[in-house]
């Protein structure tokens, strides 16, 4: 054998080596069920008769005490910064469907198709920070919906047999926390700060562009809603959470009502494709059928573009919780 | 088709498997033809139809070329007009005409909003400047025309460099298309290193470097340093994306049996202008030095008679115009908006500035020179990309309008971390230049490398997969 040739075969085995260990180690799991017993906890010392799941969205748009004044109820909010439909079916079975104590009403608000895309922001800091938090150890109808979807044979299967690539998003996570708090630390020393209230304070959406903080939302929803056809209802509604969700609030007894809210295009006058005025008609006659309650704002006149914050963002606490107590009071 | 995809691992493999079986050089260009228009037709059919009118054009147009020598100017003039057309049609026009629309109204005359929404094709600046290469090596002689429309149809559709490049010039990519490929062993050794680069390039370095660098330019007003932080975090993501695509693009050839064009030389280790421009998108700048810069150049000197022209020698002047000329074209290449137009003059200037102060092309300074020289080139570069990255001219205007300094205690604090973040993901660059430096000949070493960057890829790629930043271009 020539040194060439030995050279390659022993480089050849230490790359082997390398990529071949990795998968054999298995990186420690978080303990599961902190976030959902904490959530749990918080419900069980409100006692909410209604109980408000969404995102920022939602956070900027309605006052949860205004809310409770004007509709007689204990209102409670079940939220996280960009969640989305998976994480809602999460929140619906692990926290309000395990929770002893539940709500009448469960409200859930969103917009356009996003609850039927079960694929929408389920991965990254998405993945780390909202999904595995709220997930038990085994969640199939999860994995099925969102993730075998999303990935295909080839990575689920990868994922399937390397702990690190399965975990990677919360390993990612995790290391990136440490640098950031590393390096503040190094500036600050051991403060009370944390990385993520540091940049929650920077990066305020009062310090954010609301054009461009739009553009970039509408950016990231291209790539997973605009991409696939997912404007055809009867093609998604079996394979999205919306289904499971209706399930969860029937067998809980929790009379279930969905908000759409008005974006911020439509408030610009922007006019709504065909294959969306079509698929919110499809969307109504199911849920009606289902005996959910849909209540639509997108076409309300009384929100204008002033009334937006960055993005989608309504921030109008003032105007839009009075709409929302008076949409929801014929159900009360 | 992204080639960060799954849907393109999948379809790679499948195209490899086939084209080490066929038996000759003719079924191996037929199936990557035909792969080339799959790939580029994926998510868009109707973009192979300009792809195939473009190459018809030129491929006959050189072919006249050869057949009637006597009308090679009027054929090259069709040939340019024509893929000058298709860019202005697709990529130039909304621009052009808002501006022309603009610059009317303020003399009083109002022409009625008018914007095609036709989505620009991907790649169509990369592919025209390769085919308008090839016409003009064939006007002036450089190139035979190419006889088999396959072979050229291959040529201006190989689907590593149809939509990033590197823009590949005939005498270099033509005779390998004719050349029978073999399979050997050293097609997958040396492609893999490339291809872990350009997928760790992409995956890890530029998408989570670009999440940060996002954040700031979404600021409405953002402090002075987080500006220069945010510029300094775009040169290392457009760094990473742009030369992890040609990373990936080459190593994919060579799977094939090609070798594609260096891209990319360290650019910012650059100590003037012009030597940024030779590290950085080479194939490109050295595109422009030839077909634009040059005949340019030499025009403007065979027009002036007398030696100097106002206080200047008139090779000066005649470089002064080349250079603003290509480096004004240069920035309008990259996109239809002005701040883009501002990046190519703003180098065009420095290049004019550094060559009135003495410093040409050729300049190599040394020792302490070399590092001012280097430090200053840096903080250049930087503020070109601030204009490259900023969302308008006049945000950017307005951030030093109003300078703020962000000396509050979390401005600080988000500045350092986000800092340390960037650096922290473009460790592995440090590391390979390190190895480079130090254990170049060290197989076990660059072994250990590769094996850890496959696991880095794994593990800390963005979840969230971005476009390549030079696909809109």
């Amino acid at each position: 054998m020539t040194a060439s040739k030995t050279r390659t075969s022993v480089a050849a085995i230490v790359f082997a080596a390398i990529v071949g260990g990795s998968f054999l180690i298995e990186p420690r799991e978080d303990p599961k069920g902190t976030e959902i017993r904490q959530e749990i906890e918080k419900i069980e010392k409100a006692r909410p008769g209604l109980i408000c799941v969404g995102n920022s969205y939602l956070a900027a748009a309605v006052s949860p005490t205004e809310l409770s004044r004007l509709t007689g109820l204990r209102v409670h909010f079940l939220l996280r910064g960009g969640a989305q439909s998976a994480c809602y079916y999460l929140f619906m079975k692990n926290v309000i469907g395990a929770a002893p104590h539940k709500p009448r009403f469960v409200l859930i608000y969103f917009q356009d198709n996003f609850l039927t895309v079960p694929t929408f922001r389920i991965d990254g800091n998405n993945r780390a920070s909202k999904i595995i938090p709220f997930s038990q150890s085994a969640e199939p109808l999860l994995e099925k919906l969102a993730y075998k979807e999303k990935r295909g044979f080839l990575l689920y299967g990868l994922e399937r047999l390397w702990p690190a690539f399965r975990l990677r998003d919360e390993v990612r996570s995790d290391v990136q926390g440490q640098v950031e708090a590393f390096f503040l630390r190094f500036l600050s020393g051991p403060e009370s700060r944390t990385p993520t209230r540091v940049l929650n304070q920077v990066f305020s959406e009062n310090a954010l562009n609301p054009e461009l903080f739009g553009e970039r939302q509408l950016m990231e929803e291209d790539l997973s809603l605009q991409s696939r056809d997912s404007l055809e209802f009867s093609k998604w509604i079996d394979r999205s959470f919306l289904p499971p969700i209706i399930q969860i609030a029937r067998e809980n007894g929790i009379k279930l009502v969905l908000v759409r809210m008005k974006r911020r295009s439509q408030a610009m006058g922007e006019a709504e494709s065909e294959s969306l005025l079509a698929y919110v008609n499809d969307l109504r006659e199911y849920l009606a059928r289902e005996q959910v309650t849909f209540i639509d704002f997108s076409h309300d006149p009384r929100i204008r573009i002033e009334h937006y914050g960055g993005g989608d963002h309504l921030a109008s606490e003032k105007l839009f919780t009075p709409m929302l107590a008076e949409a929801i009071r014929p159900d009360l | 088709m992204l080639f960060t995809s799954t849907d393109y691992i999948t379809f790679l493999l499948g195209v490899l498997l086939l084209y080490w079986f066929l038996p000759s050089v003719r079924w191996q260009n037929i199936l990557l033809v035909v792969a080339s228009y799959f790939f580029y037709g994926f998510v868009h059919p109707w973009f192979c139809l300009l792809l195939v009118g473009e190459t018809l054009v030129n491929y006959g147009g050189a072919r006249l070329m050869a057949a009637i020598p006597a009308r090679r100017r009027l054929l090259l003039w069709g040939c340019l007009a024509a893929d000058l057309g298709v860019l202005a049609a697709f990529k130039y026009f909304n621009f052009f005409f808002d501006n022309f629309r603009a610059l009317l109204s303020t003399m009083g005359m109002q022409l009625p909003p008018f914007a095609h929404s036709i989505l620009i094709p991907a790649g169509i600046s990369f592919y025209t400047f390769l085919m308008m290469g090839y016409v003009i090596d064939a006007y002036w002689g450089r190139v035979e025309p190419c006889r088999s429309i396959l072979d050229f149809a291959l040529f201006a559709a190989f689907f590593p460099q149809t939509v990033c490049g590197p823009i590949e010039r005939a005498n270099h990519l033509l005779p390998q298309i004719q050349t029978r490929r073999r399979w050997k062993g050293s097609v997958v050794t040396s492609a893999a290193p490339l291809l872990l680069m350009g997928f760790l390039k992409k995956l890890v370095i530029a998408d989570n470097v670009g999440v940060w660098v996002d954040k700031i330019f979404m600021m409405r007003h953002p402090p002075l340093p987080f500006l220069l932080l945010g510029a300094f975090g775009f040169a290392i993501q457009i760094y990473a994306d742009f030369s992890g695509y040609t990373d990936i693009a080459r190593g994919t050839a060579r799977l094939f049996g090609f070798e594609l064009f260096e891209n990319f030389h360290s650019p910012y280790l650059a100590v003037s202008p012009s030597d940024f421009w030779r590290r950085w998108h080479i194939s490109l700048s050295t595109w422009l030095r030839d077909y634009l810069f040059l005949p340019l150049s030499y025009a403007v000197m065979r027009r002036i008679d007398s030696d100097r022209v106002l206080f200047l020698k008139t090779e000066s002047f005649a470089y002064i115009l080349g250079t603003m000329g290509t480096m004004f074209l240069a920035g309008l290449w990259h996109g239809a908006a002005w701040n883009y137009v501002a990046w190519g003059s703003y180098y065009g200037l420095l290049m004019v500035l550094y060559h009135l102060c003495g410093v040409k092309g050729n300049w190599k300074p040394r020792r302490l020179r070399a590092v001012s020289a280097w430090a200053i080139m840096f903080l250049l570069t930087l503020a070109g990309w601030a204009l490259f990255r900023s969302p308008s001219l006049h945000w950017l205007a307005s951030v030093f309008h109003a300078p703020r300094w962000g000396t509050a205690g979390p401005q600080i604090a988000a500045f350092v971390m986000m800092l340390g973040v960037i650096l922290f993901y473009c460790s592995p660059l440090f590391i390979r230049r390190a190895l480079d430096r130090w254990l170049p000949g060290s197989s076990v070493a660059w072994a250990a490398f590769y094996a850890s960057v496959v696991i880095i890829i794994a593990v800390f790629h963005h979840g969230q997969a971005q476009d390549f930043i030079y696909l809109q271009f």
